[in-house]
């Protein structure tokens, strides 16, 4: 026996004091309520009859003194904390390591809860069964792996932290989450790991874990350029739990899903009216399946599509022609008014169906995209005249054109437009739009020119700019160019022997283009890309790239570029309502999206809209698995973990005094041990 | 101070008065108390003696003397026989009814005290007697002989009784022998001696029972009981004080405890009543709980007391 609490000498100090008010109180005399009677006689007649058992009810009265020094001798040793030796040195130390990913969300297991529902369950049972000093951290497992407790002995705190826990809308990953609980159970003693989940991990990373073998690390891979041994990457990311004994608890048992696992949706760079969208849906059942495919925009149905799938197949919605005519369905040139888009997949004739209705996992039967917002750009030429230029930009029906002399250009003429374009000339006073400058002057312009080249030839050309995109500037005649100086922050669009004749910079908010050359002293203008390069240009300024991505995954950090430059923490409000602050760098917010559903950022004036999907075909596959494999071993369930005894020993003392209080006072009233 | 106790014994009367009302009484009158013996008494009255006179019920014949009353001759016998003999009656005269009450201070205790009850009992039996032409006394007694009222006779004496009662003082130590030796010893006049009282004396009432019967009285006991002492309500750590001889004495009241003392009591009142049995003593149990009016109308007279 240990004792965990007080002391033995203090528990000693208490108990010696304690029991000896208690006798003291004991022996003190209790004045006596007064009665007449007609006949003590009578009395004395009975008393006598009691005397032969004076030394009984002497021995009872000790009895009394007894039971009561017994009462505080159990508060005593409950303030000690007792434990059982043999507890106190085999505690285990487990990490029961509970699955929270999106999968878990699933609506199949016994009794129509979800799988998270069902492995809370399971957790707390094996809280409850925790014995002696077995003390258990929990782990959330999603794409983040998140401990929510350390080492707990506190089988009610344990349980209070399972009851908050909730799923996220996230891809599960294991390795990282073996990783951490091979972490935390090195070195300990008895060290056990409790997966609680589906199951439904990829093959691959399963693969990746040693659970068997020496203490030596497992045997190089390859074999670097000096011929020394070195660790292939697949060894590096390999999970080593040996010497951890791992246990399986399954939930789950339905396969029933088919899911949108992509979704996406752009406008055309031409025209911005339409849009086109690109869509995955995966049956994951092993029979065939129908359901119909709507498409809303800003929750008004759009189009709806009757889908027939074979068990475990792919329909794909894109308009690239590379697909084959066969096997691609498409969802191009699509018209609407909204910027939501939201793919929700329903059983065959179902109209505004729940989520769910379709399968067991509703999470994937519904995806989100977000169109860019659609508005005319209005540009203001200042020129002196270039026909060239004005029918370049006449090409772009989103296009509002303001034409002026440089003599009338003034700043507030300027801060009524979108960008402007300079061409030939650039005022001393600052620019506060996007602007592309053609033949900028010597001095005073935007970027630092060192000289001029005579009939300068690309060289070199930036193709991965997007004012570079699907432009190829080769064998441009160019009669003469002024030549940039390579400055911080500037990029170089295109080059001639390393001198830039094109350049783009990009400071706090504002972007610049500049072109060195005179368009009317170059065959530029008459070339497909010179259309092409401008439109990129004034699309860069708006913002529009082919890059765009309208909907994000769940479980990744997105990278959001907010577009004004200001520092300011942006206000991100969640799928379900709830708001964080994120910070900003250099105009951009990184945001760490656990739901899928639309987010809303804040920043000052500036709201920004972002979808997030789960888009992910591993976590869509429900299939859950009833035994897990781990490095060719089944993982057993665990064990050891019956309801029993409580481990304290304390709360079995406190009863006892408790029944014994009970005891005294009953054999009080009745006057038994008195 | 005396208007409170004028007052005080106008209510007493009032109470009287409502105890014994005019149908109570009348009832009364048609009773009369039961005597075994034959004793002698001194005056004519509605009880059997030994002696010969000029009662109604025939007792025996004798030779007729010269100067004997003629109406009392038997003519018949005379005309059958030729004999002058002489028919006798026996003459009817008054009993001597002595009313010992207890007035120690354990009759003062229960709930009404057992010593009104006792007074109650009292003053009925006295009307009893008096009704009856009898010659009832009262006498209270405690650690000795206490108040006396003398002989009285007739109906119209019952105030005087009722006066008696109201002004006995209460208090003192139980001794029935003591008392009860000087009783026989001042009231040479035998009769009946009808001992009202608990029967809770320390020294016994054994002696006391005897004192009357060796002196040739006729003893009737009515032991007066209060239900609370036959199962007290008692419970926990007390301090029992004898309301006589102040003992004192320290227990704590368990349930098999006051379970003892119950039958304790019962066996006290079986003690007694064996004794009574044993000697030829009718006993009767008045319990302050029943109404007074039935120990009296209904019960004494089952128990033969009254008639």
């Amino acid at each position: 026996m240990t004792l965990l609490g007080l002391t033995l000498t203090q528990l000693a100090l208490v108990m010696g004091l304690s029991g000896a008010a208690v006798t003291v109180l004991y022996i003190l005399k209790l004045r006596r309520r007064r009665v007449r009677v007609p006949f003590s006689r009578l009395w004395d007649r009975v008393l006598k009859e009691k005397e032969s058992t004076s030394l009984f009810r002497r021995l009872k009265r000790l009895l009394s003194l007894l039971l009561q020094l017994l009462f505080l001798l159990l508060l005593t040793a409950a303030l000690g904390d007792p434990r059982l030796s043999t507890e106190v040195l085999d505690g285990r130390h487990i990490i029961l390591l509970l699955d929270t990913s999106a999968s878990m969300k699933a609506t199949d297991a016994s009794g129509g809860v979800t799988r998270l529902a069902a492995a809370v369950e399971q957790s707390r049972r094996i809280v409850r069964g925790m014995n002696g000093a077995d003390s258990l951290m929990l782990v959330r497992m999603d794409t983040q792996i998140t401990p929510l407790s350390a080492f707990y002995r506190d089988e009610k705190a344990l349980l209070k932290l399972l009851d908050d826990v909730r799923a996220t809308d996230t891809h599960a990953d294991l390795l990282r989450a073996l990783k951490f609980c091979g972490d935390a159970l090195r070195g300990r003693k008895n060290p056990l790991l409790i997966l609680v989940g589906d199951g439904a991990y990829p093959e691959h990373q399963l693969a990746m874990v040693q659970l068997r073998g020496g203490a030596s690390p497992p045997p190089p891979a390859g074999r670097s350029k000096s011929g020394k041994a070195r660790p292939a990457a697949h060894d590096l990311a390999r999970v080593d739990l040996r010497g951890i004994a791992v246990r399986y608890v399954p939930v789950g048992r339905s396969r029933d899903n088919i899911g949108i696992v992509a979704f996406n949706a752009r406008r055309y760079v031409r025209n911005k009216l339409s849009f086109e969208v690109f869509l995955e849906v995966v049956n994951y059942r092993k029979g065939p399946a129908e359901a119909d495919l709507q498409l809303y925009s800003d929750g008004q149905l759009i189009d709806v599509q009757r889908l027939k799938l074979k068990g475990e197949q792919t329909a794909r919605y894109t308009c690239d022609p590379d697909e084959g005519e066969r096997k691609r369905k498409a969802w191009c040139d699509l018209a609407a008014t909204g910027e939501l888009l939201e793919a929700r997949l329903a059983p065959p004739g179902a109209r505004g169906s729940k989520p769910g209705a379709l399968d067991a996992f509703g999470l994937d039967d519904r995806a989100y995209a977000l169109l860019p917002r659609r508005k005319k750009q209005r540009v203001l030429l200042v020129t002196e005249g270039n026909l060239f230029l004005e029918g370049a930009l006449l090409l772009e029906p989103n296009l509002e054109l303001v034409k002026t002399r440089p003599t009338a250009y003034t700043e507030a003429l300027a801060r009524r437009v979108d960008a402007i374009i300079f061409d030939g000339n650039y005022p001393s006073s600052p620019v506060p739009r996007d602007a592309l400058v053609l033949n900028p002057p010597p001095t005073g312009g935007p970027f630092k020119v060192t000289g001029r080249i005579a009939t300068p030839m690309i060289t070199d050309q930036q193709r991965k700019h997007p004012v570079m995109r699907w432009v190829t500037l080769k064998d441009v005649n160019i009669s003469n160019s002024a030549s940039f100086a390579p400055e911080a922050g500037v990029r170089v669009l295109a080059s001639s022997f390393k001198h830039p004749v094109m350049v783009a910079r990009r400071v706090g908010n504002l972007k610049s283009v500049a072109f060195g050359f005179d368009l009317t002293r170059s065959d530029l203008p008459l070339r497909v890309a010179f259309p092409i390069l401008i439109l990129n240009t004034l699309d860069w300024f708006a913002g529009d790239s082919e890059g765009l991505v309208t909907s994000y995954r769940t479980g990744d950090t997105w990278d959001i570029n907010l577009g004004t430059g200001s520092q300011l923490p942006v206000t991100v409000t969640l799928p379900d309502g709830g708001t964080v602050r994120s910070p900003v760098h250099d105009g951009r917010a990184l945001v760490h999206g656990m739901l899928a559903g639309i987010y809303r950022l804040d920043q000052g004036q500036t709201r920004i809209q972002l979808a997030a999907n789960l888009a992910d075909p591993d976590e869509s596959r429900i299939q859950p698995r009833g035994s897990l494999v781990l490095d060719h071993t089944t993982l057993q369930p665990p064990t050891g973990f019956g309801i029993s005894l409580q481990r304290e020993i304390w709360i079995y003392l406190l009863l006892a005094a408790v029944l014994l209080t009970l005891l005294e006072w009953t054999t009080y009233n009745r006057r038994v041990t008195v | 101070m005396a208007a409170s106790v004028h007052s005080r014994s106008t209510a007493a009367n009032r109470q009287q008065s409502e105890l014994f009302d005019e149908a109570f009484l009348k009832k009364l009158e048609y009773l009369y108390i039961v005597s075994k013996k034959v004793f002698a008494g001194r005056g004519r009255a509605e009880r059997r003696t030994r002696k010969v006179g000029s009662g109604i019920e025939f007792a025996d014949y004798r030779d007729y003397v010269p100067g004997d009353d003629f109406r009392y001759l038997d003519w018949n016998i005379y005309s059958r026989m030729d004999k002058l003999l002489l028919r006798l009656f026996e003459e009817e005269e008054d009993l001597h009814i002595y009313l010992l009450l207890d007035a120690s201070d354990s009759m003062q205790m229960g709930t009404p005290p057992k010593l009104h009850y006792a007074m109650q009992v009292t003053a009925a039996l006295c009307y009893v007697g008096l009704a009856n032409l009898d010659r009832v006394s009262i006498v209270t007694f405690a650690d000795g002989l206490k108040e006396r009222l003398p002989p009285a006779r007739g109906k119209g004496r019952i105030f005087k009784v009722f006066d008696f009662l109201r002004g006995v003082a209460p208090g003192g130590r139980t001794q029935m022998a003591a008392s009860l030796r000087a009783f026989v010893h001042q009231n040479k006049r035998r009769g009946l001696a009808v001992l009202i009282s608990d029967f809770y004396d320390p020294e016994g009432y054994e002696d006391a029972i005897n004192m009357l019967r060796y002196n040739r009285f006729e003893p009737f006991a009515i032991q007066v009981v209060d239900p609370a002492e036959m199962q007290p309500q008692l419970k926990g750590d007390l301090q029992l004080i004898d309301c006589e001889t102040g003992e004192m004495r320290e227990i704590t009241v368990s349930p098999a405890l006051l379970r003892a003392y119950i039958r304790e009591h019962e066996r006290y009142c079986e003690e007694l009543a064996e004794f009574c049995t044993t000697k030829q003593v009718a006993l009767f149990r008045a319990e302050t709980g029943i109404p007074f009016d039935e120990l009296v109308l209904k019960i004494f007279r089952r128990g033969g007391f009254l008639r």
